[in-house]
């Protein structure tokens, strides 16, 4: 008597995929902060596009290149003409590539912390021993990391081809520790400010214009806003008033300009900046709120985030 | 050996209580956890990661105490959410890789693993495709890849079923009933359908407004009694009333000429071609089944077979 045998999923299953049997691992296993490490180091390369489809190396490859090249024109003009001293030393030269800094933390931010939100790989990165504040930690510390290579390197290359052009070292070295520390004040600001938006926007590109639009929108409107101020004041012959000076300190780009200036010392781009103790200290207290309160936002949404 | 147990726990909402003093034992193997959406399954599963603080009651995982060993839990556990979880533009292998680090794998040893792992669930040549362009079953290899890439010593796997087609379903089916007899994992898995979990679990509990209904070894339950459907080409009344007179029970099946023979051995078998011989009419099946869980959760021994879901109320489970 024939009957049918249950038929039992293992039969239904291709019997070629598990001949060699699943393999069980004895060998250490790591800490969550080697896993915080490792997270850290993602980031930081997914910033430059390594590690990524060539569809996404392609707007970091770019702006690097951008913001390089001007570096080295500057160092074979002043190497072609013998000048005496730099047209501008990293400090400046980085004041003048805000808009690419700009552009570059709008572009890689989204890939560090919207883009687990959206697709809720969150879920993924939280039922593992990292902690969400380990996350955040990573993610945010790499982005800030990035941003500050993108700076160093072209101020590197500028104050490098100085001593190439024979220049002072002092002055070189100086210059180059005034644009080391200009490029630590753009990144950490920019990188937690755009985290903090990208964190919030879900939606990659909505992150991306949500930081490119409130990082130029606010500078164009300080910059008018002091220019008017100032306008006013110079017609009637009066010196530049602290208010002009205050206007430019809620705009991201310009308080970070304002602020290196009056902490390196270096020529001033333009007489609206921070001249006095007070007007400088002002800076860097509007510069510490602004940090803090992107931390916060950050931490904020990753407290509320949920695995399932 | 239990690998998961919680003592009167409970989780307090402001509005609803997702688990209402649940106290129940899970040992080694695969054990399905069964309820209805918002029956409290993904909210223990997220108790039981660490992840989420119960309002009171206690549980443990692996003998870790989950309100304190969270992080040690997380290490020697697989989970694999119910939702999409997983980034479109990478591909397979760097993604297994990457959380596989994000496990504690050393990277070299995760390389490995992920490749591996990915073999297991039936990813081959795929592996090195984006995900963006992987089919609903695909997707949810990966999502067991990355569950079981750190070799846990048990993974949680919340409606791996959802989304896929009657085949789809079958394998990964398949592939949890391997994960827990082969790969000597032991397996959480919930599901709203207690058919499906029936065929791959040792032990099945049912859950209900964050209430146990009930927590059953399958296996236990169903060795012994069994039933057999027997469809014949006519006389089905007469067959019934022999094989009674034979001294079986016999239930009416889902049509005329079909029947259901209750039974605790092998011979009820002979008996039947006996029968089935002696009134002459021709056996067209002879289908030896085990007991649906329905009717394991159902107070009544069998009533009619009607329908294969538990249905839970209060205390107990009809049988819809």
């Amino acid at each position: 008597m024939s009957v049918n045998p249950p038929t039992g999923p293992a039969s239904q299953v291709e019997p070629a995929i598990y001949d060699l049997g699943f393999q069980h691992y004895q060998g250490e296993r790591l800490s969550a902060w080697y896993a915080t490490r490792a997270l850290f180091w993602d980031t930081y390369r997914g910033a430059f596009g390594f590690g990524r489809s060539t569809r996404a190396k392609v707007m970091p490859m770019l702006l690097v290149v951008l913001v390089t090249v001007p570096a080295v024109i500057i160092v074979a003009v002043a190497i072609v003409t013998r000048l005496d001293e730099l047209p501008a030393a990293g400090s400046q030269y980085l004041s003048g590539v805000s808009l690419l800094t700009a552009l570059f933390v709008a572009s890689q931010a989204p890939q560090a912390v919207s883009r687990d939100l959206r697709h809720r790989t969150i879920s993924l990165y939280l039922s593992r021993p990292l902690g969400r504040g380990q996350y955040v930690l990573a993610r945010a510390s790499a982005l800030i990391a990035a941003t500050f290579t993108f700076l160093a390197l072209p101020v590197t290359v500028l104050h490098a081809g100085g001593l190439l052009a024979k220049l002072p070292v002092r002055d070189q070295l100086t210059g180059w520790l005034g644009g080391i520390w200009t490029a630590a004040l753009y990144a950490v600001l920019l990188a937690l400010l755009a985290l903090a938006i990208c964190a919030w926007t879900v939606r990659r590109g909505f992150g991306v214009a949500a930081v490119v639009v409130s990082l130029f929108l606010s500078v164009v409107v300080a910059s008018i806003l002091a220019n008017v101020i100032a306008f006013d004041a110079d017609s009637n012959g009066t010196p530049v008033p602290t208010a002009a000076v205050l206007a430019l300190a809620f705009a991201p780009l310009s308080l970070i300009d304002g602020l290196r200036s009056w902490m390196i010392g270096d020529r001033p781009d333009s007489a609206l900046v921070p001249d006095t103790a007070a007007l400088g200290a002002t800076y860097a207290i509007v510069y510490a709120v602004v940090v803090g309160l992107s931390v916060l936002a950050l931490v904020w949404r990753y407290r509320t985030v949920s695995v399932s | 050996m239990t690998v998961i147990s919680t003592e009167a726990l409970t989780k307090r909402y402001p509005s609803v209580v997702a688990l209402d003093a649940l106290t129940v034992m899970v040992g080694p193997g695969v054990t399905g956890l069964v309820g209805a959406n918002g029956a409290g399954k993904s909210t223990l599963i997220k108790i039981l990661l660490g992840l989420l603080p119960a309002t009171s009651g206690a549980a443990r995982v692996l003998d870790l105490d989950v309100a304190t060993a969270g992080e040690q839990i997380r290490r020697r556990v697989g989970y694999m959410p119910e939702h999409d979880c997983l980034p479109p533009d990478v591909t397979a292998t760097e993604l297994v890789v990457h959380l596989g680090r994000m496990s504690g794998l050393p990277t070299t040893v995760a390389r490995e693993r992920a490749a591996d792992t990915l073999r297991h669930v039936g990813l081959y040549e795929e592996r090195y495709r984006e995900i963006g362009g992987y089919s609903t079953g695909m997707r949810q290899r990966v999502k067991l890849a990355q569950a079981l890439v750190h070799d846990p010593e048990l993974v949680m796997l919340d409606e791996p079923t959802n989304g896929l087609d009657p085949a789809g379903r079958d394998e990964m089916l398949g592939l949890i009933s391997r994960i827990g007899t082969d790969f000597g994992i032991s397996v959480l898995v919930t599901s709203h359908l207690l058919g499906e979990l029936e065929r791959v679990s040792d032990h099945v509990v049912v859950v209900d407004a964050g209430r146990l209904i009930r927590s059953t070894a399958t296996a236990a339950a169903m060795s012994g009694a069994g039933v057999v459907t027997v469809e014949v080409t006519e006389q089905a009344d007469a067959l019934a009333r022999d094989l009674t007179a034979r001294g079986w029970q016999v239930v009416a099946g889902s049509r005329h000429s079909v029947l259901d023979v209750l039974h605790d051995d092998d011979s009820v078998l002979d008996a039947i071609r006996d029968s089935a011989a002696d009134l002459g009419v021709g056996l067209l099946r002879l289908e030896p089944r085990r007991h649906g869980l329905a009717e394991i959760f159902a107070d009544e021994p069998l009533s009619v077979a009607s329908g294969r879901e538990a249905r839970s109320s209060d205390g107990g489970a009809d049988v819809g």
